[in-house]
């Protein structure tokens, strides 16, 4: 990507029709523009044209995806830790824990989102928070924070209870 | 009208899964028992499963799958027939069976078996044409092609082919709609640490196909096979299958038999195990049968005997007094070891009979006919 690229600006069309004007260097952090303006050859012009169809993300959500890329689009690219199994929770910046003090609506749509736009960070930090609301908690705790549905009967509990003493509180 | 909010079951599997990474294995468990399918996403995204198991609870035109799992920290039985998968073999009325179930089903058996590749010890398939689910149909509700369900069942054959640490194998192949060439072994089938096999087939020729595949095994480990065939009439081919594994060094083989016409029993003096239903026995049959069992050499077999008739356990018992006293049986646990437990047996119309060859088959059935 040439300078001149890393200075332009980038249209986005939210689902609900409305237009974002993004800095290239910020939206860098999308995996999926990256390859759509490569695809297309249009990450050298100086003008992209239309503007790029996000249409599985509202406004709302866009708007928010933008703030995060635009606090973060300096950052440095973090290591690929697919592999490890057990990996942290506690190590969430401040910036991000304030930004994703959302409603519980508003968080999985910005993990629908990040997955959508392939923006590794934003994923991975609000796939932390959503398992920082699990950790801890009971099997009814968990049922109340995402409103589910117990659908077990109590024979089928039961039998679960004794075969799995082990993780019994 | 009330927007609706995006909540977890909203989010695909994959995004699921990378929630499930950051917990620890005690946290996932926990969620598991949230509900049933919140139980099936975790088990999805586990790759410690060590243990599997379909089994088919059959009612009248209907059989209904439930799915067990052992995981190495997590044990748990499906008792939820109805989210799984429900076929009518009988009269091919498929329409009652949900497509999703079907398919969910399968797609969950197919995930852990691909993900337990490597950890997968005990595995147990009550009908081989579970595997077909995904396919036996189509839109129109015809049955799919004999080609569709031969691929199906090849794809499972070609994971055996691949795992390496299944211990025990059960496998049954029923009847419908299955012919042999479907259900055929690949060349060089081998599971190098496999130490039993349990096998129940409901055609004996299909068995004996089987089988014969089983030659190319390179099993060093493999020291224990059931082997039931509930179409024991071609009893040609049961006594080759027996022969097979009698051929096989230091294996421990149970063969079971099952057939309604006792009197083919005649013909299976060499089996290790006979099972049969004995409604239409006669005392002096059974000492015919257990003879031509004495005649084994170096060999134990066991005789189960079911609905049989009040005196031929009267009779059974006596045998047992007899052996006992003669302390040239061996009687094997939960067999007849004295009056009282003959008793049970007897309220169950079954008797067991567990016999060593080191006794004199000719002075038994003397005494037996006496």
């Amino acid at each position: 990507m040439t300078d001149a690229a890393q200075e332009r600006s980038i249209k986005l069309l939210s689902s609900d029709n409305e237009t974002f004007q993004v800095p290239r260097n910020v939206i860098r952090l999308s995996n999926t523009i990256n390859t759509l303006l490569q695809d297309l050859g249009l990450d050298d012009e100086e003008d992209a044209g239309d503007a790029i169809p996000v249409q599985n993300v509202t406004s709302t959500i866009l708007k928010k995806v933008i703030a995060w890329c635009q606090h973060h689009h300096e950052d440095p690219v973090a290591a690929d830790d697919s592999d490890s199994r057990e990996k942290r929770t506690d190590d969430i910046s401040s910036w991000d824990v304030e930004f994703l003090k959302v409603d519980q609506g508003t968080l999985f749509e910005l993990i629908l989102a990040a997955n959508y736009l392939d923006i590794k960070g934003l994923l991975d930090v609000s796939c932390k928070t959503v398992a920082n609301m699990i950790k801890g908690k009971s099997p009814e705790e968990i049922r109340r924070t995402f409103n589910i549905k117990n659908d077990f009967t109590p024979e089928e509990e039961e039998q679960i209870r004794k075969e799995n003493a082990w993780c019994e509180d | 009208m009330e927007e609706e909010v995006t909540g977890w079951n909203d989010l695909p599997a994959e995004m699921k899964f990378e929630v499930f990474s950051y917990l620890q294995e005690k946290d996932r468990f926990k969620f598991a028992k949230c509900c049933f399918n919140c139980l099936l996403e975790v088990l999805r995204y586990e790759k410690n499963i060590h243990a599997l198991a379909i089994e088919g609870v059959e009612f009248p035109g209907w059989t209904y799958y439930k799915l067990k799992i052992n995981h190495s920290a997590f044990k748990v039985t499906f008792r939820k027939y109805e989210d799984f998968c429900v076929i009518d073999y009988h009269d091919q009325n498929f329409s009652k069976a949900s497509a999703n179930c079907k398919v969910l089903a399968y797609n969950i058996f197919e995930n852990l078996l691909v993900k337990s590749k490597n950890s997968l010890k005990y595995l147990t398939i009550h009908r081989v044409d579970f595997m077909l689910h995904d396919g036996l149909i189509d839109k129109f509700g015809r049955l799919e092609s004999l080609d569709v369900i031969t691929t199906r069942i090849h794809q499972f054959y070609s994971f055996l082919l691949k795992s390496e640490s299944i211990k025990s194998l059960s496998l049954c192949v029923p009847r419908f709609n299955i012919k042999k060439e479907q259900t055929r072994l690949p060349e060089g089938f081998k599971c190098s640490k496999l130490e039993d096999m349990n096998l129940i087939f409901y055609k004996a020729d299909i068995a004996w196909d089987i089988i014969t595949r089983l030659e190319a095994i390179q099993t060093p480990e493999l020291w224990k096979v059931k082997c039931f065939i509930y179409d024991a009439n071609e009893f040609d081919v049961s006594q080759r299958v027996m022969g097979f594994f009698e051929n096989l060094v230091n294996l421990k083989t149970n063969l079971k038999f099952s057939n309604e016409q006792f009197v083919r029993l005649e013909n299976s003096e060499n089996l290790a195990l006979i099972k049969c239903d004995a409604s239409e026995i006669e005392a002096s049959a059974i000492v015919d049968i257990v003879a031509r069992g004495m005649n084994m050499v170096d060999r134990q077999f066991t005789i189960t005997l079911e609905n049989v008739h009040e005196d031929v356990l009267k009779f059974s018992d006596r045998l047992a007094f007899f052996a006992v006293n003669e302390n040239r049986f061996e009687i094997r646990k939960n067999c007849i070891t004295n009056p009282r437990h003959m008793h049970g047996l007897y309220e169950k119309n079954i008797a067991r009979l567990h016999f060593s060859s080191t006794c004199n088959p000719h002075y038994y059935v003397a005494w037996g006919v006496a």
